[in-house]
């Protein structure tokens, strides 16, 4: 816990550790690696459960139960 | 240089606290894994695909090449991180990534281990334990004995190193089929073979920017006479080897003029390379070489594709 600018205690951990400022570029490439990032890890969602299908088929749903 | 990393440093208190962001685009980090590379992996894989005829579900063949461009993407990366030091002095790769400061060498491990792990792992999952043994025996080859190993203490490098890219239809075909055939181990003689006249013929134009590199290519050790003795050499073998898939029923007739006259030409050039040596028309005719080296392995891959993937082939014997 650190005494935040307030000067109240502050269990926020971004108080301790602090992110440097990011220039508006910066931001806009953060941000760009995020969608990348979201947008692959969507792909291989898709992926796993195009190839789970293909692999076992329809037979994928007839398990006993 | 910029800083690969905005960090802050918190020096009010002990223990030092630092934070670390990526300065990297999302283009930075796709150029990493040598994108012109990954497509000719993908290029040569998917053919070592198509000449077996898989009947496996087009699907899992898709994610398979997929799984094999990851791969060759990773082991790329982590030769760019490994080779940093010398990319920042060859005006070849000085702007790569690394040396340019767009990325830290941390990030640039990590995310090459990351993909490698991945891409092995996945591969297994979608075809076969077989191709993903092999896919990883490609990135080890490439990433450890090529890059760490032999890049920098033997003039053979390229020679050895070149398995490593001759290895994706290997485990195309091991991927589709289950199993290693004749047919992938052909297609792997032939771009082994292709290496060291194709990268020789740039070294030939590039040896002093190996030189200031302090790597040990063919033209800096040996010298350029014996480079370009040894470019020939490789092109006589090279040229009747590239009708190998002929002989071996895989090659139709299309194929079969390709090679024909795709290898007279590597030949004519090897030999050019090899009478003329000083100044200017020395250069330009290794340069000629090393394009039409492309294009000459680009052709042979087409018409295989075009002969299997596209109901064109004819054979030539019966």
């Amino acid at each position: 816990m650190v005494l935040a600018s307030s000067g109240r205690f502050s269990g926020d951990p971004m108080e301790q550790n602090p992110l440097p400022h990011l220039t508006p570029e910066e931001q806009k490439r953060r941000r760009r690696r995020s969608v990348a990032l979201g947008l692959a890890l969507g792909a291989l969602v898709l992926l796993f459960y195009v190839v789970t299908i293909a692999k076992l088929g329809p037979g994928v749903l007839n398990r006993p139960l | 240089m910029t800083s690969a990393s905005n960090s802050l440093t918190d020096t009010r208190s002990e223990p030092t606290v630092t934070v670390g962001l990526s300065q990297g685009d999302v283009s930075d980090f796709f150029a990493l894994l040598k994108p012109r590379v990954m497509f000719l992996v993908v290029f040569t894989a998917l053919v070592g695909m198509v000449v077996v005829h898989p009947t496996i579900h087009p699907v899992v063949a898709f994610a398979s090449l997929l799984m094999i461009a990851i791969g060759a993407g990773a082991s790329g990366c982590l030769n760019m991180w490994w080779d940093a030091d010398i990319d920042a002095v060859m005006t070849r790769t000085r702007k790569r990534p690394i040396p340019a400061g767009k990325i830290a060498p941390g990030e640039a491990l990590a995310f090459g281990l990351t993909l490698s792990a991945g891409s092995v792992i996945v591969l297994g999952l979608v075809s076969n334990w077989l191709a993903a043994g092999l896919l990883a025996f490609t990135i080890v080859f490439y990433a450890v004995i090529y890059s760490m190993w032999l890049k920098r203490t033997t003039p053979q490098n390229i020679v050895i190193g070149g398995a490593a890219g001759a290895l994706p239809p290997v485990v195309a075909q091991a991927a589709v089929a289950g199993h290693v055939g004749w047919e992938s181990l052909i297609l792997f003689a032939i771009i082994f073979i292709w290496t060291p006249p194709h990268f020789w013929a740039l070294a030939l134009v590039k040896s002093s920017d190996y030189a200031r590199a302090g790597i040990p290519m063919m033209p800096n050790v040996a010298g350029p006479d014996s480079t370009r003795r040894q470019i020939l050499a490789y092109t006589v073998f090279l040229a009747p080897l590239g009708l190998a898939p002929v002989a071996f029923g895989f090659g139709g007739l299309a194929y079969a003029a390709i090679a024909t006259i795709g290898g007279l030409g590597m030949l004519a050039l090897a030999v050019q390379v090899y009478r003329l040596r000083e100044g200017e028309p020395a250069m330009r005719v290794a340069q000629q070489l090393f394009a039409f080296s492309i294009l000459y392995l680009f052709l042979l891959f087409a018409t295989l594709l075009a002969e299997h993937g596209f109901g064109l082939f004819r054979p030539v014997f019966g």
